[in-house]
């Protein structure tokens, strides 16, 4: 296969037109995709008409600070030095990184963008620098736009120009760390006309009571991370899923949704959360909650979900709690296809006698999958309790993974302990082996 | 009675098949639709190549419906666990055209032809996972690409796109 010995080369990479090309170099990162010009002449130029444009930066900031810490032990150990360290390692990879961004879109010849990713820790004083960005991404027709700011303690967020706010092109938009007031999200709403999700994560000032987001073509909401008491009136006709994902302390007022079925949730106090969708209920296909395993979460079960295909349960918990509450929940869905539970434990690993649940036969459940499986009595019981009475149960998947940290900037799923935490946890779910009815897959990850 | 129809491979090889599995070309789509495929359809695709991306529609077909039901209900987000064996079928398809580049290029060629999105789509992909992580050297060795630059040149793009070329 190799060049060796290869006397007639077959060039097959050569006869594909340039439109292929292009597809296949869009589908590399923006680095990769710069370094196919060095190829050939024919391809010199090809990466620069990618429509995607993703500038992930590989390295993220906190990895920075992680590094600093394990090479610098002789460092004291204190918050200032580190932060000085850290200051003067952001300022150069900063300056880098819009470097980076400025010269990839200077070079760009093709007539569209499709889709522009910014993620880097940037603030109010790169305004002029981010809009710039934006502006050019508008003239060649972006349609998804994400921009993940992430601005560090201290510094002020960066704020969506008001200006830009009716963006005829545009199909989706996320904005994380970045300031937008409720004058900024409505006219967005109001203003883009193709715009079907919609994201808005951590973002500081507010200083806005209430926003209303009222359209006839959002398909998807997501609301993530914002705590300071703003009233969301959502009442839009198209709205296929709303994820909110927070502490709770926000009022959501719902109503005309009549299309919803995709909905996720937390907060400390469920039921608050859940009280707005109350009506809406009856014709959600997938549901997730994430809570807190306490008294007052799960004291009164859900209502009858009869179109409930899939739900997912996401629960912090401590050691000697009982996770049988949650069953109340399963039952509540006589149609269910699919239950997930992702879980974590919280505080001391408590170990008592596994517990027998009542019997109560789950008719239709196929797949069970447990993410964060640890293998204590708390989540075993559990476990045992569905393959006993999930008389239709095709496939048991078990990921011992913990499902908070994965992919966040506190992955530490790689470190000794934890390694050594799961080797325990596959043994652990070995047990469950034995308990499978004949029939039942049951696969570890 | 399923509606069959013969597709001729430009080494006069003949293939039956049903109009469903090979609707999903547009281009033979657009032919029935014309009127134009009476009698045997005459494809400039050789017969290897042709029984490839029969073998693709085929598989295809099955998850086309299952889509497009999921989609009138809305989305659903692919499940591992229930698209174990498509993937499994995918990840044998893949390893055969990894080990035969003919085979593979001149698939991207007639799946650029008779028009399947999904199939080249597929196969961009799945060149594109062979290029990833790669340096220049070796994606040229992988696909016979002759650098013709002269080492000037060469030099001087790597400096200018220098953020590119740091491992």
């Amino acid at each position: 296969m190799d060049a060796m010995g290869d006397d007639v080369v077959n060039d097959w990479i050569n006869q594909l037109p340039d439109e292929i090309l292009v597809d296949i170099i869009n589908r590399l990162s923006v680095v990769e995709a710069a370094r196919t010009s060095v190829l050939s002449t024919r391809w010199k130029y090809l990466w620069t008409f990618i429509t995607s444009l993703d500038f992930h930066s590989p390295r993220g900031m906190w990895k920075v600070l992680n590094k600093l810490d394990e090479n610098e032990q002789s460092i004291k150990w204190t918050w200032g030095a580190v932060y000085r360290r850290y200051d003067r390692e952001i300022l150069v990879k900063r300056a880098k990184y819009i470097c980076w961004v400025n010269k990839v879109l200077e070079l760009h010849r093709g007539s569209s963008i499709d889709e522009l990713k910014v993620s880097y820790e940037l603030y109010d004083s790169h305004e002029r620098i981010i809009t710039s960005w934006i502006r050019a991404a508008i003239s060649k027709g972006v349609q998804k736009l994400e921009l993940n700011l992430r601005a560090a303690w201290g510094n002020r967020q960066y704020t969506f120009p008001k200006e830009l706010s009716s963006i005829s092109s545009l199909k989706s938009l996320s904005l994380s760390g970045v300031n937008v007031t409720s004058e900024i999200i409505e006219s967005l709403v109001y203003n883009c006309p193709l715009l079907e999700r919609l994201c808005v994560a951590n973002s500081r000032p507010w200083l806005c009571l209430k926003v209303v987001i009222s359209s006839i073509r959002l398909k998807h909401l997501v609301i993530e991370g914002c705590f300071s008491n703003e009233e969301f009136e959502i009442s839009t006709p198209s709205l296929l899923s709303f994820k909110y994902h927070g502490t709770g302390h926000i009022k959501l007022n719902v109503q005309n949704v009549p299309q919803l079925v995709d909905l996720y949730i937390s907060g400390y106090n469920l039921s608050n959360m859940i009280r707005p969708f109350i009506n809406y209920l009856t014709q959600l296909e997938t549901l997730e909650l994430h809570f807190y395993l306490c008294e007052d979460n799960t004291r009164s079960p859900l209502c009858e979900l009869p179109k409930l295909r899939y739900l997912t349960l996401s629960v912090s918990a401590p050691g000697a709690g009982n996770l049988f509450v949650l069953t109340h929940m399963i039952r509540a869905c006589p149609f269910l296809l699919k239950f997930t539970l992702k879980f974590q434990l919280v505080g001391p690993r408590t170990e008592r006698a596994i517990k027998q649940f009542p019997k109560c036969a789950h008719e239709h459940l196929k797949v069970v999958e447990f993410i964060g499986f640890v293998g204590h009595s708390i989540d075993l019981e559990l476990a045992f309790y569905l393959l006993k009475n999930s008389i239709s149960l095709e496939k048991m998947i078990i990921d011992l993974t913990s499902p908070f940290s994965r992919g966040n900037y506190w992955d530490f799923e790689d470190c000794e302990e934890k390694k050594e935490e799961k080797k325990a946890a596959r043994m652990r779910a070995r047990k469950l082996k034995e308990k499978a009815p004949k029939g039942v897959k049951l696969v570890i990850y | 009675m399923a509606i069959m129809y013969a597709l001729k491979s430009s080494d006069n090889e003949i293939f039956e098949v049903e109009q469903k599995v090979i609707e999903q070309s547009e281009t033979i789509k657009k032919m029935i639709e014309d009127g134009a495929a009476t009698g045997e359809i005459p494809l400039q695709v050789s017969s290897k190549t042709l029984a490839k991306v029969l073998e693709w529609c085929k598989q295809r077909q099955h998850k086309t419906v299952e889509n497009e039901n999921d989609d009138n209900k809305g989305k659903r987000k692919k499940e591992r666990d229930e698209d174990d064996d498509i993937k499994e079928w995918e990840n044998k398809f893949s390893d055969e055209l990894k080990a035969d580049k003919d085979v593979l290029f001149d698939l991207l060629l007639a799946s650029n032809y008779l028009d399947l999105p999904a199939l080249l789509s597929f196969l961009c992909q799945l060149v594109a996972d062979m290029v990833a992580g790669k340096m220049p050297e070796e994606i040229r060795r992988m696909f016979n690409i002759e650098n013709d630059f002269t080492p000037e040149e060469e030099k001087a793009i790597t400096a200018e796109h220098g953020w590119a070329f740091q491992p």
